[in-house]
């Protein structure tokens, strides 16, 4: 381009003010955007520094095994603090507290502290989360993905589907404390009552479900428990299993149900063989990242399947045998580590001492809901490379 | 240099001063306005989709895009307010595009004041979803204008420029939504003659249409080359014979002729010409 | 159809036993189902499980919830039949009387102590240090002082050796080599002692100047505010003192001259200290009379409870004596339940001595408005010390409204009946718009929603101002402004956000966050900034800015969505008149999606309102109507929440009681609200999908 035309060049930019203004938004847009970024980023890093080297001694130089395995094996214990004979502080559990005393007879024990949860592990929390999000995962997938494919399959247009729609969308805005109380009404109190053998409710029970090998299936019993918990936290995750099930449903192309049913295939063989397995990867994925968010609530299992502490792990000491074990298992309370935290946090006064332990107890978990959350990703890359259409 | 002042003033002249402006500068325009030299195009920098274009288009005349699908036409239109831009990967990979002797993809030419000289057209008629009368206000109120009687002013010129005023004068804080399609696409039209550009550029912008609304928008088109020079693409060809003073034929990538309208109908000089006006494909 | 046998056709060769074509199925049906409905009903059924949760949620809430305004109301009944609301009458006249004379004593001490204020605070601040201090190396005194009182002993049992040695030296004879070798062995224990008192002591200098050293204005509870150079010499003055055992003599001087001042200014305000003085005998007859009724309502609501009762326990007694086997043991049931006696209260009776108080109340009240206005006269017109003043003029102000305000609540003493109707609408009324959340007293229990709903919507309101700008910029951001590579890294991270467990960021909001925003709010230069600096760590505002963050993976999710959602032709359209990204994006696309950005931010709120665990750790849980007089100061204010109150009480109430009612009927309002927002959100999306 030679010099006199780029002289008479009619779109030169306008130096304004504008471009100014322009450029100032969009840099406090990036702002608010990396601030948000930083906050996140904040919180990751203050529960990893702190917790971090409590789980893994070795690997931050604080010595010992590479993981700390007493975390996973021990439950929670009091931890006492005392002064020995040369003013260092001591801290250990309750249980080597005791053993210490009863070795040393004669030990100076001075300025003693007690805090509660603050020593051993969380062995009893984690399992507890296992069981609860197990129960949730197997009842919300199978209500889920059967809602969703009478949604998408088989419902024509009519008033009980749109019911159904306006269900599902106003169950996703309760509240979860409301779904803690509708937990307890009805899996603790409700259920059980309505059960009753021998019956004294004449005219208003459910009959036990019988079951082979003359077992039943009976709610009587539920109290506080396992199934209670995973029941609320599966009801409260439906909402978006079914939404996350319909989407991936309907993104199976149509062309596959047509050349199915044109081959002969009955509607049900059309959607077990032709539809749900093309529809899987994406409603596990996205199922498996609701879960997450269940997996973390702590108000709906607060009055329905957690208790503070248990001195057995739930597999100890049951009734019966076979069958009537597994019930009896899944009829028991459990420790959970949301209820744990929560426990932890608001009612041990949080000091040097207590707070490895508190922090361990909040990594392990961020390291769980991490898990579940890093297995839909890697359920979505096996997908996508699996399925192609 | 007329130019160079009239930008300076911008800051607190009206776009119709501007374009005023731009009118003086006119005399001593050359009668070509869009310069296409030996141009090629590519979305992803590989494969060209467009090779070798070489195409002048003049001042003040209707020039109709004609070709198959897939023949590059719109991407040629869309080159000229550089819209593609938008397209990550897609650029012009060889030669030049000039428009009033001023090469678009030189670093000295910001896109946006090239737009505001460039105006166009879509295919599917694209009013925001506002009412009317901020439909046509928003390309002066972007281009900084403030005052009310001001935009009052252009927005009744440009509706009766797009022969809509009538039709609209009653319901100008309704929603352009609630137009029919005929009207949307005039309301379109009407919003980019608002900030009065030197061009306007029309991607097929009858094909939603039904035949009264076409009939109209051509009426349209034959009024507004009074003062704009206009690019259309079609797929019509009746449209091309009934609008367009110049017609340029691509084919697979590649300009295969361009001259009057009348001759390149009535005797082609290209047999692929041939065979698509007598509807042998295509 | 028929198959002729002669044109053998495909279908007639499959079906050549039978001839004839059949389209119908033969599948088997069971209970008149074919096995392709019964699928059909079994994913039907399913499918309704979504609308029966919501249903039982609905019922149980309502069952729960609505059997909460019968029981609520006969409380309050039996409130005023008992005579406990006459009572509380009396007790309104003595609460204000005595803030009135809280008000006043702080003005009075204020004016006392304002010639010493500066002295006051190093004093203060000399007390706080050294408490701080004391604390921290207190072990290491309790072992200095053991090694020593070790070292005693040790010396007087070698004192007493050596003289034993002394004294066999003395009388000639010879000492045995076994008392030497004692001798020596406790002399190097001596040493030995003296150089771990040493150590102990060495230890207990070092860990005082430690802490001295480390110490700062921010680590010490309730320092008042002096200046460095007062504050360094006192942290000295403190090391010193804990060294050596003495009281710094500056202190002591500062002392000295505190109460030197102090009985100056005492004897110039004698006479507004005996005016405080008479208005505090003023109330006495008032008190008593409260004192001496208030065991009578408390009697007469305890009779109302046991008689409100009575059927039941009987009932449950028979039931007891019929269940039982062991016909002694059936007797002795059906004995205690013949004994429960259904004694009806005569309230008419038992209300005589309210009704017959009222002449006596009359005299008191006239007294007490004399002394009252006579007080008034007396009192100072204006205290020499500003803030003083400032309290002064407020007692003033509550003191002559209090004359008024004695007159009419004479005036409602006397028209109390205990029978007057009590209308169910008021005790409904009691709940929604009641002020006082209060359980577990031995008075009487108040079910108010007010402050729990107070609270919510406070702590909601923060979070939503401060994440709806944050959350809605950063979509437009990353949808509009950001490149390829940077919307692919931050879109994981803000959804990642919606991942960590709330009882997480509860548990950073107790440690971090509190902690944080406390020291940052008693930073001096931001002493202007309203509510700073904090007095609790726990607040509205730390839920907030913690719901914010917990709010804004929802809200920019949704925003995003919807603004993804705007046709690229709008936007095409904006560019191709000569826009620039930025103006397209606010001039249009923003517009355009903005009944869908704002259906995300109500849905936020949803989230926000409806978050249990995060106000449960961190808001604070004090159950009282904020402070509003302070303006914005007020979100600096602890609060609690009606998510938070149903989880932290629900489990410590009986089954089926009236607060276990009452916690349900405010899962119902939580409910309604959830559905309200649920509601308006849908209506604003599908307003924005007719686009």
């Amino acid at each position: 381009m030679n010099q006199e035309s780029s002289d008479n060049n009619p779109f030169v930019a306008s130096t304004s003010r504008r471009s100014k203004i322009d450029a100032t938004v969009q840099v406090g847009f990036c702002a608010i955007t990396y601030f948000i970024v930083l906050c996140a980023v904040v919180v990751f890093a203050d529960i990893t520094i702190k917790g971090a080297p409590v789980v893994f001694p070795k690997i931050f130089g604080h010595g010992g095994p590479v993981v700390n395995t007493d975390l996973f094996t021990k439950d929670p214990e009091t931890l006492v603090v005392f002064e020995d004979a040369d003013a260092d502080k001591i801290a250990m559990g309750f249980g080597e507290f005791t053993e210490y005393k009863a070795e040393n007879p004669s030990a100076v024990v001075n300025n003693e502290h007690t805090y509660a949860f603050s020593a051993g592990g969380v062995r009893g929390p984690i399992l507890g989360t296992i069981f609860l999000i197990t129960i949730c995962i197997v009842v919300a997938l199978f209500i889920g993905i059967a809602t969703a494919v009478y949604l998408s399959e088989y419902s024509s247009k009519g008033r009980a589907v749109d019911g159904i729609r306006l269900a599902i969308l106003n169950l996703a805005g309760v509240p979860s404390i409301v779904f803690g109380l509708f937990g307890l009404m009805f899996f603790c109190f409700f259920v059980p009552v309505i059960t009753q053998t021998p019956i004294d409710r004449p005219g208003f029970e459910v009959p036990p479900i019988p079951l082979p090998f003359g077992y039943f299936i009976s709610f009587q019993g539920w109290g506080t428990c396992m199934l209670a918990g995973g029941f609320t936290l599966a009801a409260m995750i439906l909402p978006v299993i079914i939404t996350a099930s319909e989407e991936s449903l309907k993104a199976v192309p149509m062309g596959f149900r047509e050349a199915s049913l044109a081959l002969g295939a009955t509607k049900w063989q059309t959607i077990h063989k032709s539809v749900l397995p093309y529809a899987y990867p994406g409603i596990l994925t996205a199922s498996v990242l609701g879960i997450t968010r269940v997996a973390g609530e702590t108000a709906p299992i607060m009055f329905t399947a957690a208790v503070a502490l248990r001195d057995e792990l739930p597999w100890q000491g049951l009734d019966g045998s076979g069958l009537g074990a597994v019930f009896d298992f899944l009829g028991q309370s459990v420790q959970a580590l949301p209820y744990h935290i929560y426990t932890v946090a608001s009612k041990i006064p949080q000091t040097e001492y207590t707070e490895p332990m508190q922090y361990a107890a909040v990594f392990i978990f961020m390291l769980l809901v991490m898990a579940l959350a890093g297995l839909s990703v890697w359920l979505r890359v096996r997908a996508r490379a699996k399925l192609k259409w | 240099m007329t130019m160079t002042k009239a930008k300076h003033s911008m800051e607190n002249a009206t776009p119709a001063t501007t374009s005023s402006a731009v009118a003086t500068a006119e005399t001593s325009t050359p009668r070509t306005i869009i310069q296409i030299d030996d141009v090629n195009f590519s979305y992803d920098g590989k494969v060209d989709v467009l090779r070798d274009i070489s195409l002048d288009i003049f001042n003040r005349q209707v020039t109709a895009f004609i070709g198959p699908s897939g023949c590059g036409k719109s991407t040629l239109l869309r080159c000229f307010n550089r819209m593609n831009d938008l397209i990550p990967g897609a650029g012009v990979s060889k030669g030049r595009i000039s428009i009033l002797d001023t090469d678009i993809h030189s670093p000295k030419v910001d896109v946006i004041e090239l737009r505001k000289h460039v105006g166009m057209v879509f295919q599917k008629s694209n009013p925001f979803p506002k009412s009317i009368y901020e439909n046509l206000a928003y390309g002066l109120r972007i281009a900084g204008e403030r005052n009310r009687e001001v935009i009052d002013q252009v927005v009744e010129e440009s509706l009766r420029g797009a022969a809509l005023w009538e039709e609209v004068k009653d319901r100008l804080n309704k929603s352009a939504l609630g137009l029919s399609g005929g009207q949307q696409q005039r309301l379109c039209i009407a919003r980019a003659i608002a900030v009065k550009p030197r061009i306007l550029l029309m991607d097929e912008p009858c094909s939603a249409l039904d035949p009264i609304a076409t009939a109209k928008v051509e009426e349209l088109i034959n009024q507004l080359k009074e003062e704009y020079t206009i690019v259309i693409v079609t797929h019509n060809m009746q449209q091309a014979t009934r609008v367009s003073d110049r017609t340029a034929f691509f084919y697979l990538g590649e300009l295969i002729e361009v001259d009057e309208t009348t001759k390149l109908f009535s005797n082609p000089s290209r047999t692929e010409t041939e065979d698509y006006i007598s509807g042998r494909f295509g | 159809m028929k198959a002729s046998t002669d044109t053998p056709s495909t279908f007639a060769e499959i079906d050549s036993s039978k001839e004839t074509m059949q389209f119908t199925s033969g599948r088997r049906t069971f209970l008149g189902l074919s096995l392709q409905d019964a699928i059909r009903y079994f994913f039907g059924g399913n499918a309704t499980v979504a609308i029966i949760i919501l249903v039982l949620i609905c019922g149980f809430l309502l069952h729960e919830g609505f059997g909460f305004f019968p029981e609520h109301h006969r409380e309050l009944k039996r409130y005023r039949m008992a005579g406990l609301e006459y009572v509380a009458l009396i007790d309104d006249e003595v609460r204000l009387h005595s803030q009135a004379m809280g008000q006043l004593r702080q003005a009075f001490y204020q004016e006392i102590n304002a010639d010493s204020v500066e002295q006051q605070a190093v004093v203060a601040a000399y007390g706080a240090v050294k408490r701080h201090v004391a604390s921290e190396v207190e072990s290491l005194s309790e072992r200095v002082d053991s090694f020593a009182s070790q070292g005693e002993d040790l010396e007087f049992q070698i004192d007493l050796k050596r003289s034993a040695v002394d004294a066999k030296k003395a009388v000639d004879e010879p000492v045995p080599p076994v008392m030497e070798k004692d001798l020596e062995a406790g002399e190097n224990a001596l040493a030995g002692v003296d150089e771990r008192i040493t150590k102990a002591k060495n230890l207990y200098i070092n860990g005082v100047r430690e802490t001295i050293d480390r110490i700062e204005m921010s680590d010490v509870e309730d320092v008042p505010h002096i200046s460095d150079s007062a504050w360094d010499s006192v942290v000295r003055g403190v090391g010193d003192a804990l060294i050596d055992g003495e009281k710094p003599v500056f202190i002591a001087a500062l002392e000295d001259v505190i109460e030197e001042r102090r009985e100056a200014a005492r004897l110039v305000h004698a006479d507004f200290e005996k005016t405080i003085n008479d208005l505090n005998a003023a109330i006495r007859p008032g008190k008593k009379l409260w004192s001496e009724l208030r065991k009578d309502a408390t009697e007469i609501k305890a009779e109302a409870v046991a008689e409100a009762t009575a059927p039941e326990r009987k009932a449950a007694l028979i039931g007891f004596a019929e269940a039982s086997d062991d016909s002694a043991e059936k007797a002795k049931r059906m004995a205690e339940a013949e004994a429960v006696v259904i004694a009806k209260v005569d309230y008419a009776e038992r209300t005589k001595p309210f009704y017959a108080s009222v002449a006596a109340h009359a005299e008191i009240s006239k007294q007490l408005q004399r002394d009252v206005a006579a007080a008034l006269r007396a009192l100072p017109e204006k205290a020499t010390e500003k803030q003083a003043d400032k309290g002064l003029q407020t007692a003033r102000q509550h003191l002559v409204d209090y004359v008024p305000f004695l007159e009419k609540q004479h005036q409602r003493i006397a028209d109390w009946r205990h029978d007057k109707r009590y209308s169910l609408g008021r005790s409904m009324m009691a709940f929604i718009v009641g002020t006082e959340w209060i359980t577990n007293s031995s008075w009487q229990d108040f079910y108010g929603l007010l402050p729990l709903f107070i609270g919510s919507l406070l702590i909601a309101v923060v979070a939503i101002v401060v994440s709806m700008p944050l959350a809605v910029g950063a979509a437009i951001y990353v949808n509009q402004l950001a490149r390829r590579s940077e919307q692919n890294a931050i879109k994981p991270i803000i959804e990642f956000i919606g991942a960590i467990p709330s009882v997480v960021l509860g548990f950073f909001g107790i440690l971090v966050l509190g902690t944080t925003l406390r020291a940052v709010s008693q930073v001096e230069w931001l002493s202007w900034v309203p509510g700073f600096p904090m007095a609790e760590r726990l607040n509205i505002l730390t839920a907030g800015l913690l719901l914010a963050f917990m709010a804004i993976p929802t809200i920019f999710t949704l925003a995003e969505d919807a603004i993804n959602n705007v046709p690229a032709a709008f936007s095409e359209g904006s560019l191709a008149l000569g826009a620039s990204k930025l103006q397209t994006v606010l001039g249009v696309v923003v517009p355009t999606a903005l009944s869908g950005i704002v259906a995300a931010i109500l849905l936020g709120f949803g989230r926000i309102i409806g978050e249990t665990m995060v106000v449960l750790l961190v808001a604070g849980n004090k159950i009282a109507i904020p402070d509003f007089t302070k303006g914005l100061g007020v979100l600096t204010q602890p609060a609690h929440t009606m998510t938070g109150i149903i989880a932290q009480e629900l489990g410590e109430v009986d089954a089926g009681s009236l607060h276990w009612r009452a916690l349900f009927m405010v899962g119902l309002v939580l409910f309604l609200i959830s559905l309200l927002i649920n509601f308006l959100a849908q209506r604003l999306i599908k307003r924005f999908q007719a686009i």
